[in-house]
């Protein structure tokens, strides 16, 4: 492990203190698995980023619709 | 958090025309189940529905962009299209006699046969009384 020097807010101090306290553990050890959990995230965020899916949000463009188009698809069976 | 879900015509229109009054809602809901990693499904009944009513009314330009997300999204395993035969559609038809107080279409009841074989309990959709109604939770 390397030797890190960083500055906290006192309510983060507070939050620290308190998650470590919760867990029985040090702050240390409480910023090591916050970093972790938070890096998860990040990942999985990433990974979805990369989701063609995502891509389909919103796709058709701005072409004018009826407000009714997605509520009303039975009415496909009246054509 | 939501392991499984199905996807209706509403929610795939709702989420491609911005347009659409809840298409910010379905964007919210598909960007969230994404990271949560749900494993998404629909039908070929589902995209039958979507696919008529876009050509029906938005032209062919906007449908063939949709067609081009889905096939891309069911090759990246994104979604998952599950396809009805025989066996699904005699159960449709018991669906269509049991609640036949509802004004269930056939891709309705196709569908609720499929999450039930599937064991998927939640459907996004904007046809919230019918699938109430059938005992799945509906989103959003």
């Amino acid at each position: 492990m390397t030797r890190v020097q960083v500055y906290l807010d006192p309510k983060h101090i507070d939050i620290l203190d308190l998650l470590a306290s919760q867990a029985g553990t040090s702050r240390s050890q409480a910023i090591r698995e916050a970093v972790e959990v938070v890096g998860k995230r990040v990942k999985r965020v990433k990974k979805s980023g990369k989701n063609p899916l995502l891509k389909m949000a919103g796709a058709a463009g701005h072409v004018p619709s009826r407000k009714d188009l997605a509520r009303n698809v039975d009415e496909i069976y009246l054509h | 958090m939501v392991s499984k879900a199905f996807i209706d015509s509403s929610a795939w229109i709702s989420y491609f025309v911005p347009t659409q009054p809840d298409y910010l809602a379905f964007k919210k809901l598909f960007y969230q189940l994404a990271s949560d990693h749900t494993k998404l499904s629909t039908s070929n009944d589902v995209l039958h529905e979507t696919i008529t009513r876009l050509r029906y009314d938005q032209g062919w330009d906007v449908t063939k962009k949709f067609i081009s997300h889905i096939q891309e999204s069911i090759s990246a395993k994104s979604v998952t299209q599950y396809w009805t035969n025989e066996q699904i559609q005699f159960g449709a038809y018991t669906i269509l006699s049991k609640y036949s107080d509802h004004k269930l279409s056939l891709t309705d009841a196709t569908s609720a046969v499929l999450m039930t074989k599937l064991n998927i309990k939640t459907i996004l959709t904007l046809d919230s009384t019918h699938f109430f109604a059938l005992g799945f939770r509906v989103l959003p």
